[in-house]
C-alpha cells in the first residue's frame, strides 16, 4: 500500500474508527488519539496486511486491540461517578440519562462482548466479518453477542420496551 | 407458553448515545504525522540479508580462500579411506576459526561508527554484528558444503558421507561459538570461541590408531548422523535467538 492510498484511507474512515474507539473508551480525546495511533500502525505494520482488499478490517482489528489494550490497563469507572466536567462536552444534551445509562451498560459488558456488539449492530459486520476482524470463529462471536444482549438487557431492564 | 419478548433494535439503542463529533483537524494532524514518519525498518531476514551488502570485500575473499586453501591440501595431501575422512572432519572443525578469528575485527570496524549504524539501520551494534556473523557463518557452511562434495568425487568417496563427517563438526563448533557470542564481549568471546574450536579439534585429534579406525567407521555413522542433526538444531535455534534478539547480547 502506497502512503497516498493510505491519506485517503484516513479521509474515508477517520470518522468511523473514531466513533468505533469513542464507544469503547468513552473519552472523546482518547478516541482521537487511539485513531490516530490506529492509522499509523496500520502504517507501520503494512508488511503484515494481506491484500485482499479488506483494509478497513484490519484497520478495526488495529483500533480494537488499541481499546482492548487501554481497557486492561484503565480501571473502570461508572460513567455516574464521573463529575460533570469530566463528561465529554460534545455529547448530545437530549436524552442525556439514556444516553449514560446507555453508555454504563456497554462499559459494564466485558470487552469481546461489547467488541461483537459494537461491530455487529453500531458498525454492521457480519458475523463471519467480526470473526475475521477479531481472529477468532462465527461461532464464537455469535456465542458473544448472545451473551452481550443478555447482559444488556439485564442492565437496561427500564430503557427496553 | 410464555410469549417470546420482541427482539429490541439494539442499533437504535447504542445510537442513542452517539459519540461527540471529533476535531475537525484530527485528520489532518494524522496526515501531517504519517509524513513525519520515517520508512519501516527491515524484519528478520531482510534485516539479515540487507546487511551482507555493508561487509568488506576484503573480508569475504580472505574467508573463502582461506578455507578454500585448507580443504585444497586436505584434498590433495590425503590417502582416499578413513583418514581423510578424519582430515575432512579435523578443517571442518577448525573452519568456524575462521569466523571467530573477524569478530575482533568486526566489533573494531563498527565501534567507530556505531552511532551512526544503530542510526541508520535502527538496531543495535549487537544485532547487527550478530546478523553480520551468521551471514558468514551460513556462507562458510556452504562453501564448506560444496568444497567437501567436489572433494568427495575426486577421491571417489560417497558425497554424503564426506558431506556428514563435515558438517557434523562444523555445526558443532558454529552453535557453541553463537551461545558463546551471546553472552560474552569481543575479547573474552575471541578467546572463549578459540577454546571451543581448540577442544573439538583435541576430541577429534586425541583417538588414534584403532579408535580412530572405530570412529570413521560404518558402525559410528548413525552416532554421526545424530550428532549432526542434533548440531544442526542447536545452530538453527541459536541463530533464530541471535536474529530476533530474545536474549541479550553484550558484544
Amino acid at each position: 500500500m502506497e502512503q497516498a492510498e493510505l491519506e485517503q484511507l484516513i479521509l474515508a474512515h477517520y470518522e468511523e474508527i473514531y466513533a468505533y474507539c469513542w464507544r469503547h473508551v468513552g473519552g472523546r480525546e482518547l478516541a482521537q488519539d487511539l485513531t490516530q495511533t490506529a492509522f499509523l500502525r496500520f502504517w507501520q505494520h503494512r508488511d503484515r496486511y494481506v491484500h485482499d482488499g479488506r483494509e478497513l478490517n484490519y484497520l478495526y482489528t488495529i483500533a480494537g486491540n488499541l481499546c482492548k489494550d487501554w481497557c486492561k490497563r484503565k480501571k473502570a469507572v461508572a460513567l455516574e461517578d464521573l463529575p460533570e466536567s469530566q463528561r465529554d462536552p460534545g455529547a448530545p444534551p437530549p436524552d442525556r440519562d439514556t444516553a449514560l445509562t446507555v453508555r454504563a451498560a456497554l462499559a459494564a459488558l466485558p470487552f469481546e462482548q461489547r467488541n461483537a456488539l459494537l461491530l455487529f449492530y453500531d458498525r454492521g459486520f457480519t458475523a463471519a466479518e467480526i470473526a475475521a476482524i477479531t481472529r477468532t470463529t462465527v461461532p464464537a462471536v455469535r456465542y458473544r453477542l448472545h451473551r452481550a444482549k443478555r447482559r444488556l438487557r439485564e442492565l437496561l431492564k427500564e430503557e427496553l420496551p | 407458553m410464555t410469549p417470546r419478548t420482541p427482539e429490541p433494535d439494539w442499533g437504535a439503542l447504542l445510537r442513542r448515545d452517539a459519540p461527540p463529533a471529533p476535531d475537525p483537524a484530527g485528520p489532518a494532524n494524522t496526515l501531517r504525522l504519517l509524513r513525519t514518519l520515517p520508512p519501516p525498518r527491515p524484519t528478520g531476514w531482510d534485516f539479515v540479508r540487507s546487511q551482507a551488502g555493508f561487509i568488506r570485500k576484503g573480508m569475504w575473499a580472505a574467508q573463502f580462500v582461506v578455507l578454500a586453501a585448507v580443504l585444497a591440501l586436505v584434498w590433495t595431501g590425503g590417502d582416499p579411506g578413513s583418514d581423510l575422512l578424519y582430515r575432512y572432519a579435523l578443517c571442518a572443525g577448525a573452519a568456524p576459526l575462521l569466523l571467530v578469528a573477524n569478530v575482533q575485527d568486526l566489533a573494531r570496524v563498527y565501534h567507530q561508527g556505531m552511532l551512526e549504524l544503530e542510526l541508520a539501520t535502527r538496531y543495535s551494534l549487537a544485532k547487527i554484528t550478530a546478523a553480520r556473523l551468521l551471514i558468514f557463518g551460513v556462507c562458510d557452511g556452504v562453501l564448506l558444503a560444496v568444497l567437501a562434495g567436489a572433494g568427495a568425487v575426486a577421491c571417489r568417496q560417497t558425497l554424503w558421507v564426506v558431506l556428514l563427517y563435515c558438517l557434523t563438526p562444523f555445526c558443532c563448533v558454529s552453535a557453541l561459538c553463537l551461545a558463546l557470542l551471546r553472552r560474552l564481549r569481543p575479547a573474552a568471546f575471541a578467546k572463549a570461541a578459540l577454546a571451543v574450536a581448540a577442544a573439538a579439534l583435541v576430541v577429534l585429534t586425541l583417538p588414534a590408531g584403532r579408535i580412530r579406525r572405530h570412529l570413521y567407521g560404518l558402525d559410528a555413522r548413525p552416532f554421526w548422523a545424530a550428532a549432526l542433526i542434533l548440531s544442526v538444531l542447536a545452530l538453527a535455534w541459536q541463530a533464530r535467538r541471535l536474529t530476533r534478539g530474545g536474549l541479550r547480547t553484550t558484544l
